[in-house]
């Protein structure tokens, strides 16, 4: 009988903690649910996190080609990737550039940023056919190619 | 090697139960993000899952019983099937994150993509908690993943300034440019990926496998202690390795394949393929891991014979339980959703749980009719008492961590 009622009491208390659980969850669900009015800091902040996203895709690839060319990965290593690279980079642009700039100061920010952003897209998928073709030379130009649009995508993850 | 240290079982569940895919992936994304400031939150969870797996190796010796047979015994058919419902979901979860993972290094390995993979992973996986004795079980994949020393070895290899390495792991500050809620969020996950549901009813139900008796106390007590903090330094050089290549160059660790990298940078090709090995025996040996849990969870709540050694005709539900936990989470990848997903969310809810599961067990363990003698000292509930306050904040936390931080983005 003793044993029956603990067992009741922990099971009184298993379910008062669910309860507690389950309207926090809710809380926090439906706080998540409401969003902010667009605005140039929620922008410059997507812009922010899409360079450096962006900046650290042209970082992996490029270590990796290096290692690559100096014969110290294995299998497919490097392939990978660059190629997982090259994808990050675009599907992050690709999300950026679908978003609309809520004000004249947001758009002049797009324009700063979309010149690096396209280049590195377009040269990381330079870079993956030049590895996928093992074509040293090829990826030698590609990696060169990177390094501007690489450092102006630092600067842009500074942007006020 | 029967005696006093037979450490098989330790090292297996080190590398299948403690670094799988959860905590390459984790330990790679904190050391990429905050350096080594979250290596707390390793210490945290190495010393949570020490102190719980020696209490479910206790109980395994001294009561001859597995965890869940005496949960759902002492607490109750109702508590104990919540308990199963939530291990049961969480290994499913991990399961098939695993099976991603064995998929990743395939793709690693062949430069074919991972879904390609999925069914082979799957097919493979089945075969080996089908087929495979539990005695190759825990050395084939102990031995194999042990190559993942290899990220020690390349933190000695690398330019590693130490001190910093030091200073960051003593200094647990979030770093600047870095927001509390993703730090916390990634806490939660490091001791999350430490501290796992299934990996007592594992831990437990190999310890029934081996047939511990209180006489192979230390034996058990030995496994504990080398395989879980085995586990946990493995886990920290691989953040260390990661902090020491990756930040310093920019990137964060969205893939598994780029935590191989410092291996490579380190010792060439021989890093690069040792540590693929490692991560394959380490993701293998989880999605097997994880897979018997499964079946072992659901045959000892329902009472019926289970034992990854005996044949399908004398525990066939248990088999069939197990391999369909196989199936469900191969056919789940096949959906195309992303593995990595697959593991975040398994890694943060399955911290939410930990009390759901390991309060049970602390409650069994204080239980004399069981126990005898053996039931925990004052200072071990002192302990584990504190540690379970912790895992009930983390409870509190995770799910609005979670939906908060957008999953850590």
């Amino acid at each position: 009988m003793a044993g029956w009622r603990r067992t009741r009491g922990l099971q009184k208390r298993v379910g008062w903690f669910a309860g507690v659980l389950g309207g926090v969850v809710a809380l926090v669900v439906v706080i998540a649910g409401t969003t902010d009015p667009p605005s140039y800091d929620s922008y410059r902040d997507q812009v922010r996190q899409t360079a450096k996203q962006v900046s650290s895709a042209v970082a992996a690839a490029d270590w990796a080609t290096r290692l690559e060319l100096s014969g110290r990965t294995a299998f497919a290593l490097s392939r990978v990737v660059v190629s997982e690279a090259a994808t990050d980079a675009s599907e992050s642009w690709d999300t950026l550039a679908k978003r609309r700039p809520p004000n004249e100061r947001a758009m002049e920010l797009r324009q700063r940023a979309v010149g690096p952003m396209r280049a590195a897209v377009s040269g990381l998928a330079e870079l993956r056919t030049a590895v996928r073709g093992r074509n040293a030379s090829d990826a030698g130009r590609a990696l060169a190619a990177l390094v501007e649009p690489a450092r102006q995508l630092r600067e842009l993850q500074r942007v006020a | 090697m029967r005696g006093a240290f037979r450490p098989a079982l330790g090292v297996l569940t080190a590398i299948g139960g403690f670094v799988d895919i959860s905590n390459l992936v984790t330990s790679g994304v904190t050391g990429a993000r905050f350096g080594m400031t979250l290596t707390w939150a390793i210490v945290l969870g190495t010393g949570a899952m020490i102190l719980y797996g020696e209490m479910a190796g206790r109980l395994a010796a001294i009561a001859r019983r597995p965890v869940f047979h005496v949960v759902r015994e002492r607490l109750g058919v109702r508590t104990g099937l919540a308990n199963l419902a939530a291990v049961e979901a969480l290994s499913l979860l991990t399961v098939a994150a695993e099976i991603g993972g064995v998929a990743f290094v395939l793709e690693l390995l062949t430069g074919v993509n991972y879904l390609v993979w999925v069914p082979v992973a799957g097919l493979v996986t089945g075969l080996i908690v089908w087929r495979l004795p539990f005695s190759g079980l825990e050395n084939i994949f102990g031995l194999l993943g042990l190559t993942l020393i290899v990220f020690v070895v390349a933190l000695f290899v690398l330019p590693t300034d130490w001190g910093a390495l030091w200073h960051g792991a003593t200094h647990p500050w979030v770093p600047r440019g870095e927001g509390h809620p993703a730090y916390f969020f990634y806490a939660i996950s490091l001791v999350g990926s430490c501290v796992i549901p299934y990996q007592v009813i594992f831990f437990s139900s190999g310890g029934r496998e081996e047939h511990w008796t209180r006489e192979r106390l230390t034996e058990m007590r030995t496994n504990v202690l080398v395989g879980f903090s085995l586990g946990g330094v493995l886990s920290v050089a691989i953040m260390a390795a990661v902090a020491v290549a990756l930040r310093p160059r920019g990137i964060q660790v969205e893939h598994l394949s780029q935590v191989a990298l410092p291996a490579a940078e380190a010792l060439g090709r021989v890093g690069a393929v040792l540590a693929l090995v490692g991560f394959g025996a380490a993701t293998l040996a989880a999605a097997a891991v994880s897979a018997l849990s499964t079946g072992y969870g659901v045959a000892q709540y329902f009472g019926w014979p289970w034992g990854k050694d005996r044949r399908f005709a004398e525990a066939p539900r248990f088999h069939l339980a197990t391999l369909s936990g196989v199936a469900v989470a191969t056919a789940m990848l096949l959906t195309t959703v992303n593995p990595l997903t697959i593991t975040i969310l398994s890694v943060v809810l399955g911290a939410a749980a930990v009390p759901l599961t390991y309060f049970p067990l602390m409650v069994v363990v204080n239980d004399r009719a069981y126990m005898g003698e053996h039931v925990n000292p004052g200072w071990l509930n002192a302990l584990g008492s504190l540690l379970m306050l912790a895992m009930v904040v983390i409870t509190l936390v995770a799910v609005p961590l979670l939906l908060l931080t957008g999953g850590g983005s």
